[in-house]
């Protein structure tokens, strides 16, 4: 165990108005080079390299609040007609029915040679898509859809997965090309990413326009049609209804009820029966389909955002990016700076003896192992364990005065060198910084 | 203010969303007004707990909490924007200043055809009280901030499209809506038009007459006897109302979106227009505010003729009395409840 991150805030005491936010970007503990044999016991320093940003108290404060910006949230682009919940970056999007061209290739997507013909028409029923816009950690939207047999009326709905392919079962779209086309679009400035409509007009068009293939198998329609749940159906012949309707189409279907019918063209034969479906039964069969045993989702669990995993690390790291990125022109970056803490050759010797690592210290110079490194920075760890609270409380005094300098305005790199031993001796010392031993 | 903020967090252990509590050493220290607040600790951190995690957590805005009616336009903390689609809506006007009303007013009824309609409406984000309400016409949804929109011509409203608060006799006429959006939009609705309309705010026909627009609804009004524009309610009676009003309703609602509405102001009302683009956007009228008066600098009947966009009116409503009150707790306040918080870790 050693030290793995480091943080640190400090408001100026002349200036109540400024602070600085210390963060180490590296810590790490080397044995350093001896200049007889890389495989002998040396001295070991431990070095934390960190950066700094300076900014105003009302920056700080204006991230902590997460005040809204009025003017971008109220004048940007409106948002789709049916957004019906929000939380954050995402959007419940409701669409009411609609009929939809099936264009199914019966491969996977590295198989496909030409864009597959119109197969048929079906009716989609009402879908509540969950679309997460882009953020500053996550540059692509994502969308997932469900079904549901009417306008939504509460998060506790149930949803099910869709029954179109290219779905993974959590309601996820496979988006596949899509994905690159739309970084593609934004480059072009064909796509504003800010815009939750023309974000969700851009997947879902590409998603129901552009093909589906057998990527992530048929999807939930075989489950319909093997279950003969509302007047889904492997057989249409049994389904005298459905026959005539095909019928006066002059739809025609292979009889997939054989053993080897190929999987595709049961799942095309799927297809067929469902555009032979009016949107009362396509509406049905979603509720019927609810109401068996299967997966299905509530809004409330799709938007329910782990809040209490983010830790105490994490949030720091997510206020000081939120002031970083706020645009005022008061958030500086400070200079880089580092502490060094150097442990003796003695000191590294003395703790190894007292682990029986070497039996002496006497000895030492004969003392060649290939994991001399290991032995010497783990010599330091264990210092550093056991000496724990001196240590933070020497490395809290040096982030002080570190900070202290910066306030003070100062811009060159700030570095301040300690021997461990004089940590340990003077106690004193790790609050002052007023040793000899101190660079600046 | 929050002065001699000091914070330290050294962590002796990776973070992972499946690691135990991390060893950490931390630090805290500040002051609020003149008292000291200082504490540390070196142990187990609980992943739940933190200090700067409790300041975020604290102030972290929940903008929806529920399912909404569709048509939101924009939203944001303490404010929601929805707009309506054509439709016949019933004016119920009551001839008489507030002041004035009593149980022997006579209520005269209008079935109106309105056009696309443009709610602003801001709230208390965390009781969802509405706090006020404007409303547009739109001769179409809205598809973009640069979009023009429209006076309403409708009593009770100021010329920048907000509405005189209604008053109500109980609080479950205020507090029965559902704590969430769609009770602050079902209020803001009620609010409109289910609470009455009396001869309180006249402004906007005036303008009506004013601006000609829209002279379909004037045909009645030009019978009568012209309006003495500088007297009280600059001279629209409950006659004149009445007219225009009666006028309305003979439009077929499948014309309503051919009509010209007028312009609105900035602000409450168009005399007050010149000194928000004297402070605000001097531009519009080429201003230069070093040397102009902004009371001689704008002819009025200049200000009658300038159209909106919706991207103006909310600069202006930005500006306004009731720009919307975010709610946030004081800092101060977040800092001891984190404090409280990191010191129960």
């Amino acid at each position: 165990m050693s030290i793995k991150a480091i943080k640190y805030f400090r408001q100026s005491d002349s200036n109540h108005h400024s602070l600085v936010a210390l963060d180490a970007w590296q810590i790490r503990v080397r044995k350093d080079a001896a200049a007889e044999n890389i495989k002998n016991i040396n001295s070991v320093t431990f070095k934390v390299l960190g950066n700094s940003h300076t900014f105003y108290y009302s920056d700080f404060i204006k991230a902590i609040q997460q005040k809204s910006n009025y003017v971008s949230d109220l004048t940007g682009p409106p948002l789709p007609i049916a957004v019906r919940a929000i939380q954050d970056n995402i959007y419940a999007i409701e669409r009411p029915p609609f009929k939809t061209s099936v264009r199914l290739t019966g491969a996977r997507a590295s198989r496909v040679k030409k864009e597959a013909s119109i197969l048929c028409e079906v009716w989609i029923p009402w879908t509540v898509s969950i679309l997460t816009m882009p953020t500053e950690d996550n540059h692509g939207p994502s969308l997932k859809m469900f079904y549901n047999d009417g306008p939504l009326s509460s998060l506790e709905d149930l949803l099910i997965t869709p029954w179109t392919p290219n779905f993974h079962y959590s309601g996820e779209i496979c988006l596949g090309q899509t994905s690159s086309n739309f970084m593609d679009a934004v480059a072009q400035n064909s796509v504003n990413p800010n815009s939750v409509t023309e974000v969700y007009h851009y997947l879902v068009n590409d998603y129901f326009n552009g093909g589906w293939n057998l990527d992530l198998g048929g999807g939930l329609i075989s489950t319909l049609c093997n279950y003969s749940i509302g007047k889904f159906t492997n057989n249409i012949l049994q389904d005298p209804d459905l026959h005539a309707r095909a019928k006066q189409r002059k739809i025609k279907f292979k009889d997939t009820t054989q053993i080897r019918a190929r999987e595709s063209t049961r799942i095309k034969n799927a297809y067929i029966t469902w555009s032979l479906l009016d949107l009362s039964e396509v509406l049905n069969a979603v509720t019927l389909y609810r109401e068996t045993n299967r997966p299905h989702f509530k809004l409330n669990a799709l938007f329910d955002k782990d809040e209490s995993a983010i830790s105490e690390k994490e949030s720091i790291r997510s206020l000081v990016r939120s002031i970083y990125l706020s645009n005022s022109s008061s958030v500086k970056n400070g200079p880089d700076w580092d502490i060094v803490i150097k442990f003796s050759k003695e000191t590294i010797v003395a703790e190894l003896v007292k682990d029986n690592v070497l039996s002496s210290a006497e000895g030492v110079e004969d003392f060649t192992s290939i994991y001399s490194n290991s032995l010497c920075e783990q010599a330091a760890l264990r210092l550093i364990d056991n000496n724990q609270e001196l240590f933070s409380s020497f490395i809290r005094a040096a982030l002080e005065f570190i900070s202290v300098s910066i306030l003070e305005g100062s811009t060159d790199s700030q570095k301040i060198e300690f021997d461990f031993e004089n940590i340990i001796k003077n106690k004193e010392a790790s609050h002052s910084l007023e040793g000899e031993n101190i660079t600046i | 203010m929050i002065t001699k903020f000091k914070y330290s967090y050294i962590s002796y252990d990776d973070e992972h969303r499946w690691n135990e509590d991390p060893l950490v050493d931390l630090s805290l220290s500040y002051n609020s007004h003149q008292i000291d607040y200082s504490t540390s600790m070196s142990d187990k951190l609980n992943k739940e707990k933190g200090f700067i995690k409790s300041l975020l957590a604290n102030n972290k805005q929940k903008l929806i909490s529920d399912i909404v009616p569709p048509a939101i336009k924009y939203r944001s903390n303490g404010v929601v924007v929805f707009e309506r689609p054509p439709s016949y809506q019933v004016v119920q006007y009551a001839p008489q200043n507030v002041s004035n009303l009593d149980d022997d007013t006579p209520i005269h009824v209008y079935r109106i055809p309105i056009p696309w309609q443009l709610y602003v409406i801001t709230y208390n984000p965390d009781k969802y009280y509405c706090n006020s309400v404007r409303m547009y016409f739109m001769k179409s949804s809205l598809h973009s901030p640069e979009q023009t929109v429209y006076m309403p011509p409708i009593p009770n409203f100021f010329t920048n499209g907000l509405l005189c608060r209604p008053m109500y006799d109980s609080m479950e006429d205020v507090d029965g809506y559902s704590k969430d959006l769609s009770g602050v939009i079902a209020s803001a609705y009620d609010w409109i038009w289910n609470s009455g309309f009396n001869h309180d705010l006249t402004e906007n026909f005036y303008h009506v007459v004013r601006q000609k627009k829209p002279v379909e609804i004037l045909s009645l009004y030009n019978r009568l006897q012209e309006v003495n524009s500088s007297g009280y309610f600059r001279g629209i009676t409950p006659t004149h109302l009445k007219a225009i009003l009666e006028s309305w309703e003979k439009i077929d609602l499948n014309n309503i979106l051919d009509l010209d509405w007028p312009n609105p102001s900035l602000t409450q009302s168009f005399e007050e227009d010149r000194n928000y683009y004297f402070e605000h956007d001097p531009e519009r009228f080429d201003l230069d505010t070093d040397y102009e008066d902004s009371i001689e600098s704008i002819d009025t009947a200049d200000l009658y003729k300038e159209s909106q966009t919706y991207r103006q009116m909310i600069h202006a409503f930005l500006c306004d009395s009731d720009s919307p009150d975010t709610g946030s707790q004081s800092v101060d306040k977040s800092f001891l409840e984190a404090f409280n918080s990191f010191n129960n870790s």
